[in-house]
């Protein structure tokens, strides 16, 4: 396991699937997919005598996997590296700072249907029950990303937090990727700009807004402002495969080759919580979440394959499904279009199996991708989180 | 009895996925007609009469002009399952037949119609479409107010969970583009129909082609999904355009408006107040000339809502050089003739030069009830409920003329939402009669919130967007704007985003009754129409801030003395400003207004909202020629 640290030197554009006909049509996404990066990383090391090696594309393919990208910013004050990871699907945020109350984070989990009350949803809920209903809506403007403390705490204790509490862990996050505008013109054949020929490109930097509670309203900061940010991404490869390549150095990425620069990095990412290896070793058909880091492909988005063999899959707060299509650079096309469990989707289980059966679930969990095509998960897809589950008994 | 909520997606992502005016209409449209099918179907199979049934929406679903939210809620007695079910048979019925109208419309004629729109794909991805979600809760000791609640959090439950899987349907995907609506689905418009690439002038080749491309409903390098030609082709027929329908017959597709005929209103407006129809005919007769030997004509490839005392049903598009370019190149002219009506815009608008360039520029409106759910919570009878269901439908109604009577055009207008295009020299007035006419509809309707009774207000999100910017970004930008005057403390709030072209966004929000801020930027507007203002202030002004912005917490103390500094340097700028292009001091008065509206204070609000107040004043210079030679003149 090798993680890289990749610094965004000029904003990313990673496009959605449109396609781009020199018009303001595509759109730019504020998160790289992680086959962006696998794709990036595979042409680094199949580079020989600075061209792509074409007779390793299988290989790289198959050999070479990826976990991430995760967000990392780095601490001003001692230089250490704090993760940042998708906000969870689970934790429902309702209020704000016109409310007298504030913010109030509470942990969605399994619910039951209540006797004689009926759903166009065949399995188990994902909600809250009766009791813990606030009569306020869903806040809006949250975090993107919530800190590494923050999600650990929740993969722990998943239990309802409220005012300066609640508050206190969504400052902890980060706004989206701030985003820049840049508008091109099309140059003809005189080498001038072409009449009404112009075309936006929007793209992420590598900076981010700390979040600040009713920042929504829209005042504007400085754009210089904000976290630099970075992303991690972990490459291995596998044993006995030579690769010409080196990943460290500047390398373009995605839409109009926009410069990165790699690095190997010696930061590691964080163990599974300890409180959460005793609850499963504790409790005999333990309940756990899994939380998505990266989107995920399932071919059902309830009941995915890949989860099957783990225990019993209780339930799932998984939204609509984020849609990626990409390039296919052996074919000269466009793939085909696949649905993805967006990041921050929670799967509940219930473990099978001993102390140590349970435990090693965990381990073999922990930070890994899952997912229901072997090749997505080697292209970074399904990376994810294991937390303490609770749900709500009849 | 049981209280069933059914909810009807998805909105938001669906309704946004839209290249053209049209897109986006038939995408509200569609929603609309199906929740009335699936609220019809629900009424049919209870076998109650209507008014029994159904709390939300109210009766009269035989109403075409009435719009249906995509929620809806009944009162049904028997399995429930079982009406449900018939609920969901009778929308997906009616997406079929709608489908299959717009389908037939699809390439009609065309010779091997077949291999080139792959029909089969394009009705599995409009079957897989839609989502269809109900809970049901029975009234026990709580009566109608608590099942209604326990329905709504089994919703809300159930939509935690979405149900999805591969689609069949992208299968054979690989190598086919993507929709360019939304990128989310193959291209269901064979390869070969692309066959010259835009901006090809070969006449040879570009008549046959083109044309048959314009038979499937595509421009340019467009691609379309089976969703995207369904918003194409779909409803030919708007029962709200009495004017409009008459023009369906040619069989050519009907087309609502556009983004730049929104746009042009002031210009249309000025050429009204000029006298401009001489000029204007000339202008046209000319393009006539020009694109004698084309079938169609660029003028018809939009068709305008409503008649202009000018320009009639001529779509403003003509007036912008890059629009018409595009579309005189799409029916398949020549390079020389792109030149020639580009020529003849610019002898045009020299000869109405007093109106400059036409603006291009206009407004997406969305408004939103605030305590909407408190209210509904109140109504612990279902007859109360269905009252304020009628009284919201009578405010969407209104809401339809309102928009219009300000030369907008209505998008949506369901419960106590409101979606719409306004040209920016009417803005205000519309947006102030939207939020007047919400209050004063549900003045009756009060909840308790935060410890007093409150009637649910109006919240209203403006963009103001260049015309020729892409229509799902506008769009989101505007739900930002809703959300920004949703985040007004205590509501009732009226934000404004300026998106300028290659530029960063502006925000102003303020409450429109507590601050009365329609008023407030018709005094900056006021300022900027009548030249007392350098155009450079609100710049400054806005930097004043920007130079002083702190992103990181900070000491009260820190705060003050930056708003200190922020305070002097206003006052130096101020001193140094000339107004009436430079000739004059900046006069007392209008340091005295600047500084009632918190030109120390906050001078970057200030400096934001008098950038946004120059656009609506450009707006109305253009729109009232006279008024503003008048105001020159008298300065």
């Amino acid at each position: 396991m090798t993680i890289h640290r990749i610094e965004v030197r000029d904003p990313m554009v990673v496009r959605d699937g449109r396609i781009n006909d020199g018009r303001s049509q595509s759109r730019g996404l504020g998160f790289p997919p992680p086959s962006v990066l696998a794709g990036v990383a595979r042409t680094g090391l199949g580079r020989r005598d600075d061209r792509f090696d074409s007779t390793l594309a299988g290989p790289l393919l198959q050999g070479v996997r990826v976990r991430g990208p995760l967000l990392a910013a780095d601490e001003a004050k001692d230089g250490t590296t704090s993760l940042f990871v998708p906000a969870p699907a689970d934790a429902l945020i309702t209020g704000g700072p016109s409310d007298p109350s504030g913010y109030c984070v509470q942990p969605l989990r399994p619910i039951p249907t209540p006797a004689a009350c009926e759903s166009s949803h065949q399995g188990i809920l994902v909600g809250l029950p009766a009791s813990e209903m606030r009569k306020t809506k869903p806040a809006r403007s949250l975090p993107r990303f919530w800190s590494w403390a923050a999600f650990s705490r929740w993969l722990e204790e998943p239990t309802t937090l409220e005012g300066a509490e609640a508050e206190a862990l969504l400052q902890q996050g980060l706004s989206p990727l701030i985003e820049e505008e840049r508008v091109h013109v099309a140059i003809g054949d005189t080498g001038t700009a072409v009449e009404g020929k112009l075309f936006e490109t929007s793209g992420f930097r590598g900076r981010a807004l700390p979040w600040r509670a009713g920042a929504a309203v829209g005042e504007p900061r400085r754009v210089d402002t904000g976290v630099a940010v970075h992303l991690q991404l972990d490459v291995e490869v596998e044993a006995g495969l030579e690769l010409p390549g080196e990943l460290s150095g500047m390398r373009p990425m995605a839409g109009e080759r926009r410069l990165t620069c790699w690095s190997a990095s010696s930061a590691g990412w964080p163990p599974p919580p300890s409180g959460l290896l005793d609850h499963v070793r504790a409790n005999e058909r333990a309940l756990v979440r899994l939380i998505l880091l990266t989107p995920a492909y399932v071919e059902h988005s309830l009941t995915p394959r890949c989860l099957g063999e783990a225990g019993e899959l209780l339930a799932a707060r998984v939204d609509r499904p984020q849609t990626i299509s990409g390039w296919d650079f052996a074919r000269r096309g466009p793939k085909k279009t696949r649905r993805l469990a967006p990041a921050g989707s929670v799967y509940w289980l219930r473990l099978a199996g001993d102390a140590d059966a349970r435990v090693a679930w965990v381990h073999e969990r922990w930070l890994q991708n899952i997912g229901d095509d072997p090749q997505l998960r080697r292209d970074g897809f399904g990376l994810a989180a294991v937390g303490i589950g609770t749900e709500v008994t009849a | 009895m049981n209280v069933l909520v059914i909810s009807i997606g998805p909105v938001q992502e669906f309704i946004a996925s839209a290249r053209k005016c049209r897109d986006l209409w038939f995408g509200s449209w569609l929603l609309s007609e199906l929740s009335r099918a699936a609220a019809q179907g629900l009424v049919a199979a209870s076998g109650q009469p209507e008014d029994s049934v159904l709390v939300f929406p109210g009766t009269k679903l035989e109403s075409k002009e009435l719009h249906v939210a995509n929620k809806v809620v009944a009162r049904v007695e028997g399995d429930v399952a079982d009406l449900a079910r018939a609920a969901e048979r009778a929308m997906r019925e009616r997406l079929r037949e709608i489908c299959e109208a717009a389908f037939k419309r699809v390439g009609r004629g065309v010779r091997n119609r077949g291999r080139v729109f792959h029909e089969d794909t394009a009705r599995q991805q409009v079957e897989d479409l839609i989502e269809f979600l109900w809970a049901a809760a029975p009234e026990a000791d709580e009566g109608y107010g608590g099942a209604r609640a326990e329905a709504e959090r089994l919703l809300a439950a159930t939509k935690a969970s979405k149900l999805w899987a591969q689609p069949s349907w992208a299968e054979h995907g690989a190598g086919v583009p993507k929709s360019s609506l939304d990128g989310v689905r193959e291209s269901v418009l064979d390869e070969a129909l692309y066959d010259v690439p835009r901006g090809d002038y070969d006449k040879r080749l570009h008549e046959e082609v083109r044309g048959r491309r314009r038979q499937f409903g595509v421009h340019g390098a467009e691609r379309l999904c089976g969703v995207g030609l369904l918003k194409r082709f779909g409803n030919y027929e708007d029962p709200q355009l009495k004017d409009g329908t008459a023009r369906i017959g040619d069989e050519r597709g009907y087309r609502i408006f556009s983004t730049t005929h929104v746009a042009s209103a002031p210009f249309r407006a000025g050429l009204d107040a000029i006298a401009g129809d001489a000029a204007f005919a000339r202008y046209l007769e000319r393009l006539e000339q020009l694109c004698d030997q084309y079938e169609l004509k660029p003028w018809e490839l939009e068709v305008a809502p409503a008649k202009d005392p000018v320009t009639g049903y001529v779509d403003g598009a003509i007036f912008y050089a890059g629009r018409l370019a595009d579309e005189i190149e799409e029916i398949g002219g020549d390079e020389a003739t792109v030149n020639a009506a580009t020529k003849a815009l610019a002898a045009f608008l020299g000869e109405v030069r007093q109106l400059g360039e036409p603006i291009p520029y206009y407004a997406i409106v969305l408004a939103d009830g605030d305590n909407m759910g408190a209210a509904i919570n109140d109504c612990q009878e279902q007859g109360r409920h269905r009252d304020l269901s009628h009284a919201l439908e009578t405010f969407a109604t209104g809401a339809r003329a309102l928009v219009s009577k300000h030369g907008g055009r209505l998008i949506y207008s369901g419960g106590d939402d409101v979606l719409g295009l306004v040209p920016l020299h009417r803005l205000l007035d519309c947006v102030s009669g939207l939020e007047g006419s919400f209050g004063d509809t549900m003045r009756p309707y009060s909840a308790k919130v935060d410890g007093e009774r409150r009637s649910p207000t109006l919240s209203v999100g403006v963009a103001i967007v260049h015309a020729l910017d892409a229509l799902d970004q506008s769009l989101e930008l505007t739900r930002e704007a809703e959300r920004c005057a949703k985040a007004v403390a205590g509501k009732n709030g009226l934000a404004l985003l300026v998106k300028p072209r290659g530029g960063a966004v502006v925000r102003v929000s303020g409450a429109f009754e507590r601050e009365h801020y329609v008023e407030r930027l018709r005094q900056l507007i006021q300022l900027h129409r009548a030249d007392l203002l350098s155009a450079r202030t609100q710049y400054e002004l806005m930097d004043v801030a920007a130079r002083l912005v702190d992103d990181e917490p900070v000491s009260a103390q820190r705060r003050e003395t930056l708003d200190q500094i922020a305070r002097a340097e206003t006052r130096r700028l101020l001193a140094r400003k000339r107004a009436a292009h430079g000739q004059e001091k900046l006069a007392e008065e209008v340091l005295d207004t600047l500084e009632g509206f918190g030109a120390f204070d906050d001078p970057q609000r200030l400096g934001r909202e008098l950038y946004v107040a120059s656009h609506v004043a450009r707006a109305l210079d253009q729109a009232e020629p006279a008024r503003a030679q008048e105001q020159e003149a008298a300065q």
